[in-house]
């Protein structure tokens, strides 16, 4: 019982819960009685400790559930593969930079100067750009290098292996393409493929840096499209919670099919950009370019990027952008290109749709 | 340095277990941590284990009076966890080193020391919190963790009034005292 009445004693003492009177005279007895003395070190440690252990409990709490959160509202992903593609959009300026040094080094002992690669249009932290590396740091040096050993002559029928690559659709009948501008930055060669046409070069004609868009004109002389574009642009206000898919060449060379939604009309405030809005789409790599398509097989967008460290949302461009660029180029072509405006692809099954689509999407293919 | 200044305000918040703060430290730092984690070796739940360990050491260097935080918070979690990662590599004779090394690391030693001894608190304080059973242990969370008043914790677990409830509260502090101190004999 006296332990208790002391423990009291000391855990006042050392919350300060003691008036004046009691505190001066707990303070002589500390001064006269070393074993008191002691006990209240002693208890303000233990206390201490106590308050540690509540502290970190809690914290564990609510970083689980935290964690928990993130993971619903998927703003955190635990599939490995989307980390890996994290990692390449995170550090893709890091690793450029190095594979410029490395590819600097190893051609400085043949006396040809190659410097300039990417890293102009990197500076936007928002995004991760979806153009997709298809080899890493040490491809890219292994291509320039039997690129300068072949003197940079490739037969475009043979199975081109790009160090970036992204997607484009086909605007014009005459072979124009659209796709990102950071697909194709720094770009000194440029194939477009699909199942359809095979490996065809073409170059780019025109560019929007701020929207991040790239016409591409395919001059492979063996290019001819003898059917019209089956889709059309639109530029309707955009709808919240609209239904929409798309087609792109992530990773390798197939097509591959994709869905989702228009989840905010807003890419992000900080960016204040009115021709950008946000998709809830599980993009990958290689999705750059590729179309964004609505129900009725229009094309209401394109995919420029993915949403920083969110998997599960991609960034669209709006029509509008894509309709002053062509107005823009149009300026200095003779013969003018016409988007598409007419569709009859709404009374086609989402799976007709895609099949008519899908001649129309290449890949694209940087070296 | 205004971003450090922000950064600074960012960890006073987390400290003071502000949801949001927290939150917001979770969500940009933990998918570097779970890369650095499955690039080598680990799995998910290894990349969270260890990226809320390193929350956790930042949180409890942090409350030191004299800790300044002189890098940005996600260079610090990012080398506390490298070092946490790189020690439970070795501890399972994993060979391998870290592959990647991309990010700026901080000097952590001192954090990796304290967050060894406090470890070791922490689980002799969780070891008799077990031992002393119930009630004592929840009259005795329901009072230094919740801080719930001594009325309350009476109602609560049927004390006829506080006073009761209170003296319960001491003896059980008392046996928590002893157990807790028996560990420390015993190192």
């Amino acid at each position: 019982m006296e332990d208790i009445l002391l423990l009291e004693v000391v855990e006042r003492f050392c919350k300060g819960e003691l008036n004046a009177e009691d505190m001066q005279h707990f303070e002589n007895l500390r001064q006269s009685n070393s074993e008191i003395d002691q006990l209240v070190v002693e208890h303000i440690f233990f206390l201490k400790q106590l308050d540690n252990y509540a502290d970190q409990k809690q914290l564990r709490t609510e970083l689980d559930n935290i964690h928990t959160q993130l993971q619903h509202n998927k703003e955190i992903s635990l599939s490995k593969e989307a980390k890996v593609v994290g990692f390449f959009g995170k550090y893709r300026k890091k690793l450029a930079v190095a594979a410029t040094i490395a590819a600097l080094f190893t051609i400085s002992t043949m006396g040809i100067l190659f410097a300039y690669h990417k890293g102009k249009n990197d500076n936007n932290d928002e995004y991760k750009k979806l153009n997709y590396h298809v080899q890493g740091l040490e491809g890219k040096v292994n291509n320039i290098v039997s690129n300068i050993a072949q003197g940079e002559k490739k037969a475009a029928t043979s199975a081109i292996v790009p160090s970036v690559s992204g997607t484009g659709f086909v605007i014009n009948q005459r072979g124009y393409l659209l796709t990102n501008y950071h697909v194709i930055d720094g770009s000194r060669k440029l194939y477009v493929f699909n199942e359809k046409f095979g490996d065809l070069e073409a170059e780019v004609v025109k560019t929007d840096i701020e929207n991040d868009l790239a016409v591409l004109k395919i001059t492979d002389t063996s290019f001819l499209m003898d059917k019209k574009i089956p889709f059309s642009f639109i530029d309707h206000d955009l709808d919240l919670g609209q239904r929409i898919y798309t087609l792109g060449f992530p990773r390798n060379n197939s097509l591959a099919y994709i869905e989702g939604y228009i989840s905010s009309k807003a890419a992000n405030t900080a960016l204040q950009n009115k021709e950008k809005f946000l998709l809830t789409l599980q993009v990958d790599e290689g999705h750059s370019g590729s179309p964004i398509i609505n129900n009725n097989g229009e094309i209401i967008g394109i995919i420029a990027a993915q949403e920083k460290l969110e998997n599960g949302f991609a960034v669209g461009v709006k029509p509008s952008s894509i309709r002053n660029l062509i107005n823009a180029l149009n300026g200095s072509l003779d013969k003018t290109i016409v988007l598409p405006s007419k569709s009859n692809m709404s009374k086609y099954s989402r799976n007709e749709q895609i099949r008519k689509i899908s001649d129309y999407i290449f890949m694209v293919k940087v070296k | 340095m205004k971003d450090l200044q922000q950064e600074r305000d960012l960890l006073i918040s987390f400290l003071q277990h502000d949801n949001a703060a927290t939150t917001l430290i979770y969500k940009e730092n933990f998918p570097i941590i779970q890369h650095l984690v499955l690039q080598n070796n680990g799995d998910n739940d290894e990349a969270k284990d260890i990226f809320q360990e390193a929350l956790i050491v930042l949180f409890e260097k942090a409350k030191m009076p004299d800790f300044v935080l002189n890098c940005k918070i996600s260079t610090y979690l990012y080398s506390v966890a490298r070092r946490l990662w790189l020690k439970k590599l070795q501890a399972n004779s994993f060979k391998t080193g870290i592959a990647d090394q991309l990010e700026e690391t901080v000097p952590v030693e001192e954090e990796m020391e304290l967050h060894e001894v406090q470890g070791k608190q922490i689980e002799m304080m969780h070891d008799a919190l077990v031992k002393i059973g119930e009630p004592c242990k929840s009259l005795l969370e329901a009072y230094y963790f919740q801080k719930q008043q001594m009325q309350e914790i009476a109602d609560q677990f049927g004390y006829t009034n506080a006073d009761n409830a209170k003296n319960q509260k001491y003896k059980c502090l008392l046996r928590l005292k002893k157990l807790f101190f028996a560990q420390h004999k015993n190192l």
